[in-house]
């Protein structure tokens, strides 16, 4: 059972290194060392699709000169899917732009959310963080303008039916639903004209919690007030603050984490997610007020989320979080740290260490049949307004 | 909307209640809380809602799906009476 980084095997430690934002010397020494031994590239690809971090993997790579040890096959996926997620999030950037030209004109505030952000402004490169969907997070006051100003640009609520490539709009009983089940409206789509993006995607967040059994409360229309104008590539747009830009982050990666839907679904503990904190944090060191969050987390009564992320990404990449900020957050009892299932009655207990969890799939095979109810339920109900 | 008066308000969410309650008349009141007491359920509530916004041509905003309106049977009665103020 792995419980440190050195103890993984030469590939996953590599996969680790490589999807940093910065190397340090010592890092760049790491990976060479790696590379000078003979790997099994196949897990590191797959490591790397899975986690989202081949592209970063690549980037860094590339730039180190050390492409000539990645298996020539493999070296040829790295490449198409970098220049294919370089395009993508460029299309994705444009329909960002359109939408905050519009709600900017209409004096609407909403928040551009985690990837986007991110990927324009934080990582290194931007295909290095690749996304899905546009998040944003909005107050249900501005529903209706929202939604009107996303139907202006095409969009519609509905699902996509990937054997006739056709979006099929929603019930109104399917949106209501949809926004009483989750956090978020239904999500909107659009059909684009571009082999690399041919759908757009727009998730509409009113709430960075999660709904069933969730004991804190987080005032949506504070975040939004609080948040920042920013650049997106060369549009004006909003985001949340620097600490609640981090909070949303740790929010967003523990209910993934411990939520059955996502971990049913293998979507729950992706390395992305952890590099989108430790980034983050490595490059806005100075403008991040530590105090100010820890203070939010203790207002909140909800410091165990941010540590719980915190946690683990000190543990997967050394001491980003400060160890004064991790003190403050600490909570006495950390057991949920191994726990799962929080939107059950009761969570379950993981077999496994953190590091096998990350990298086994096969973590699905153990879930707890009480657990697995709870996720049968919500989908039996879903189904039932369909 | 269409204005209606007290009555005939309570009288039309009564009978959708009932429609969507699992357990149909019985002990059905304005006191009733419609998920302990009726029955109702995120599914069932759903249906309540597209029901009373079909029948009385209002929309249910995403702001005003919370328990302060949707508790029990004369939660919904008030939350309908000022809908069509």
């Amino acid at each position: 059972m792995p419980l440190t980084v050195n103890e993984l095997t030469k590939e996953r430690q590599l996969v680790l290194l490589c999807s940093r934002g910065v190397l340090k010397d010592e890092h760049i020494e790491d990976i060479k060392e790696i590379l000078s031994d003979r790997l099994d590239w196949k897990e590191i690809l797959y490591q790397g699709i899975t986690h989202r971090t081949l592209n970063m993997m690549y980037y860094h790579l590339d730039r180190l000169g050390l492409t000539h040890k990645i298996e020539e096959e493999v070296l040829k996926a790295m490449k198409s899917q970098s220049k294919a997620y370089a395009v993508r999030n460029k299309v994705y950037f444009g329909e960002i732009k359109k939408i905050f030209e519009i709600l900017n004109s209409k004096g609407v505030r909403a928040a551009i959310l985690k990837g986007n952000f991110l990927s324009a402004n934080v990582y290194p490169s931007i295909e290095t963080r690749t996304f899905n969907d546009i998040d944003l997070l909005m107050d249900l006051k501005d529903e209706k303008v929202i939604c009107q100003t996303l139907e202006e640009l095409g969009y519609v609520q509905g699902q996509y039916n990937e054997v006739t490539k056709e979006i099929i709009p929603v019930t109104r009983k399917q949106k209501m639903f949809h926004l009483m089940s989750t956090g978020e409206l239904q999500v909107f789509l659009k059909k684009m004209d571009n082999p690399f993006a041919p759908l757009a995607e727009v998730d509409l967040n009113y709430n960075i919690l999660w709904k069933g059994h969730c004991p804190y409360r987080i005032d949506t229309a504070g975040l939004l007030e609080r948040a920042v104008e920013a650049d997106l590539d060369g549009g004006k747009i909003y985001t949340l603050n620097y600490e609640d830009f981090l909070i949303q982050l740790a929010f967003h990666l523990y209910k993934e984490a411990v939520n059955l839907l996502w971990i049913s679904d293998l979507r729950d503990l992706k390395i992305y997610k952890f590099v989108d904190v430790a980034i983050f944090v490595e490059k806005f060191t100075d403008q991040i007020d530590w105090d100010k969050l820890v203070k939010f987390s203790i207002d909140n009564d909800c410091s165990k989320i941010p540590y719980y992320t915190f946690y683990y990404v000190n543990l997967m990449y050394g001491d980003v979080i400060p160890q004064a900020v991790m003190k403050a957050l600490e909570p006495d009892n950390k057991d949920y740290l191994d726990e799962y299932g929080i939107d059950g009655e009761k969570p379950s207990k993981w077999k496994f260490d953190f590091f096998t969890r990350l990298f086994e799939t096969s973590r699905v095979l153990e879930l707890s049949d009480d657990a697995m109810l709870t996720k049968n339920k919500f989908i039996e109900k879903k189904n039932k307004v369909m | 909307m269409q204005t209606f008066d007290m009555n005939l308000i309570k009288e039309r969410v009564l009978d959708l209640v009932r429609k969507n309650s699992m357990a149909g008349s019985e002990g059905l009141c304005e006191n009733s809380l419609l998920k302990e007491d009726l029955g109702i359920d995120s599914v069932r509530l759903v249906d309540l809602i597209v029901d009373l916004e079909s029948e009385l041509g209002f929309e249910v905003e995403g702001t005003a799906l919370n328990p302060e309106n949707f508790r029990t049977v004369s939660c919904v009665i008030n939350y309908v009476a000022k809908k069509a103020v």
